[in-house]
């Protein structure tokens, strides 16, 4: 399932559509396996860069969230690898504070240390932010495609307004030098809308969730037990094709430190095989089925050719067992002489009251 | 055994974010002194303190009655306390106020101005900065959530490659009930990489078990895992309780206290 997702930021975009955006929608108050998660994609795409598989060639990671010297420091990738990242940093100054206190000391250093590397002084500021991506990613050869990866949309919708950053992210998409996007966003911070809409303008979606019981599955055995508290969980990806379909796959994920395994959910599994597998057979041949067919089950009407009478409880009708061979035309006399139509006789306790006085006749009760 | 919990056993975690959430019922300012004494234990350590809810005085005198000497400290250089209950955050600025403006008048800029010059003085340390606590900074903000939470960004951006800077908030779990105040608390939940819980005892007051401490880690990191599995569990995380003695604190696994 998540090899789909990275097959498709691969691929990339085609001429005349959007490019593919994947959504990692972080569910839980504890980031880390979406953190992981995208370093997944990260390696994926950039090995695919490297290997030249991918449409794009490189890829400018906007971080939001974490310090690129994060990313720059993850043992998964190589040094070929890493050479494919171009970093605009929006973690270290996205309010320009330290513009303003005049610690650039620190932004220098960077910048010498990594090549690729452009500060954002202002996150306010999406049309510039657009410009340096695009820049970015357009440095060193003007028709080549590269990947965007956002590692945190939130930190972004703190300063903006959700039409914002939605026509920021259009702009991407829609650029046509851009090959593929990917961002992430923490459900927690914001409210449903906001989640609807980027789900809507994203054409995969990851949602990260993570087994609240997976808490009291510890195992001695096992090193770092306090990482089972956030190392096992569901991953649902909801994949929008071009043709309008919706495909919807769920798959389950455990952490090991900074990498991640994946593997299918028992319910994905009981869907695939409906007939449980034993040793006899369940279905039935055809013959078998005629055969089945001409059964007659002692509650069904035999077909002697009369018409058969249920004993329904009447003392008489049992006393006289000839009663049930009557015809039908019998019954219907026996009834009509035994039986007078229905009438209430009624007598009354006193002549002394007339039926329509209007004394209470409850009077004498005492009540 | 809470160091165990924490995974503080053998040296000090570096460039975290450790949130404290305590309750009206059971006050955490036991453990921020406890963690403060562990951290002014550990050499090359530096601790700059944000005192918003007692005077000096107050963390001095608690201090030195479990052991530790606040005011010593303060004259090595291992701990700068920057007092802002009797005095404003403009009092520990040199900015030219105009700064303060162009920033949308968040006055934190200010206290964030403070960090960095002490971090340059200092430079390599192994810094924690320790703040007592989040809600006054709120007070600060003029109920600003949106100002403490870029300050609380710029305080996490100190740590880099060449400092190490590791954060300590104090915040009340029950402050943040109300609807509106849930994104706060989601955001401090996020930002954070340990969250340690204190609240009472569910079944009520006792004599020998003054509330339980609920750690619950966001990171991997390195817990002494047979510990762990003396000591309670729930859905957030690892739990010991604590009693609180005239000189200091205990923690025990739920039914060990002797």
């Amino acid at each position: 399932m998540v090899e789909t997702a990275s097959r498709s930021l691969r691929d990339g975009v085609l001429p005349g559509e959007f490019a593919p955006a994947l959504m990692l929608l972080n569910r839980s108050s504890t980031p880390h396996p979406a953190r992981v998660l995208l370093l997944h994609f990260l390696g994926s795409l950039s090995s695919n860069i490297v290997s030249g598989a991918a449409q794009a060639k490189q890829i400018v990671l906007v971080a939001a969230d974490r310090n690129p010297q994060f990313y720059h420091d993850f043992k998964g990738f190589t040094e070929d690898q890493l050479s494919r990242f171009y970093f605009v940093d929006c973690f270290v100054d996205p309010l320009g504070w330290r513009k303003i206190l005049g610690d650039h000391q620190l932004l220098e250093e960077v910048t010498v240390r990594f090549p690729h590397y452009k500060v954002c002084h202002d996150v306010k500021d999406l049309d510039s932010l657009l410009m340096v991506v695009l820049q970015a990613g357009a440095e060193k050869a003007e028709a080549v495609k590269f990947a965007v990866v956002i590692d945190s949309i939130s930190s972004l919708l703190a300063y903006n307004s959700l039409e914002s950053v939605a026509k920021f992210i259009n702009n991407l998409r829609s650029n046509g030098i851009v090959s593929s996007l990917v961002w992430m966003l923490h459900s927690e911070l914001h409210d449903a809308k906001v989640m609807k809409s980027f789900e809507y303008i994203s054409s995969m979606n990851i949602s990260i969730e993570q087994l609240k019981a997976a808490v009291r599955q510890t195992d001695k055995s096992l090193q770092m037990v306090a990482n089972k508290c956030f190392s096992e969980g569901i991953l649902t990806l909801r994949h929008k094709r071009r043709n309008g379909r919706v495909r919807e796959q769920v798959e389950k994920f455990e952490v090991h430190g900074s990498t991640m395994t994946f593997s299918k959910t028992e319910g994905t599994e009981a869907a695939k095989v409906i007939v449980p597998q034993v040793q006899f057979r369940l279905q039935l041949t055809d013959k078998e089925r005629q055969e089945r067919a001409k059964v007659i089950l002692p509650f069904e009407h035999q077909g002697n050719g009369k018409e058969t009478l249920i004993y329904d409880g009447r003392p008489e009708a049992r006393s006289d067992i000839s009663t049930i061979d009557l015809t039908k035309k019998d019954l219907q006399k026996v009834t009509i002489d035994d039986i007078k139509p229905g009438q209430v006789e009624y007598l009354r306790d006193s002549d002394d009251e007339r039926p329509d006085s209007d004394e209470d006749p409850d009077d004498d009760l005492d009540i | 055994m809470l160091d165990d919990v924490l995974g503080w056993g053998g040296t000090l975690p570096r460039n975290r974010v450790l949130l404290v959430k305590d309750t009206v019922a059971a006050s955490a300012s036991f453990l921020l002194l406890y963690l403060l004494k562990k951290i002014l234990a550990t050499p090359d350590s530096l601790v700059i303190f944000v005192g918003l809810k007692e005077p000096f005085s107050h963390y001095s005198r608690i201090a030195r009655k479990q052991g530790c000497n606040l005011a010593m400290h303060q004259d090595h250089g291992s701990l700068v306390y920057i007092d802002l209950l009797s005095k404003t955050i403009l009092e520990h600025s040199s900015l030219p106020t105009d700064a303060a403006v162009i920033n949308e008048g968040n006055k934190l800029i200010l206290l964030f101005q403070k960090f960095i010059r002490i971090l340059k003085e200092q430079p390599g340390r192994n810094t924690w900065i320790i703040i007592d606590d989040i809600s006054l900074i709120e007070v600060i903000a003029q109920g600003n959530n949106a100002h403490v939470r870029d300050f609380l960004h710029y305080c996490r951006t100190l740590a880099t490659d060449q400092q190490i800077c590791s954060l300590l908030l104090l915040t009340h779990l029950d402050a943040y009930e109300d609807i509106d105040e849930t994104m706060m608390a989601n955001h401090l939940e996020l930002l954070s990489d340990t969250v340690i819980n204190v609240v009472p005892l569910v079944t009520g007051q006792a004599v020998d078990v003054h509330g339980q401490v609920i750690v619950e880690h966001k990171v991997p990191c390195n817990v002494n895992p047979n510990t762990c599995m003396d000591g309670f569990q729930n859905s957030r995380g690892y739990g010991l309780h604590y009693k609180l003695m005239e000189n200091t604190v205990q923690f025990f696994t739920p039914g060990k206290h002797v």
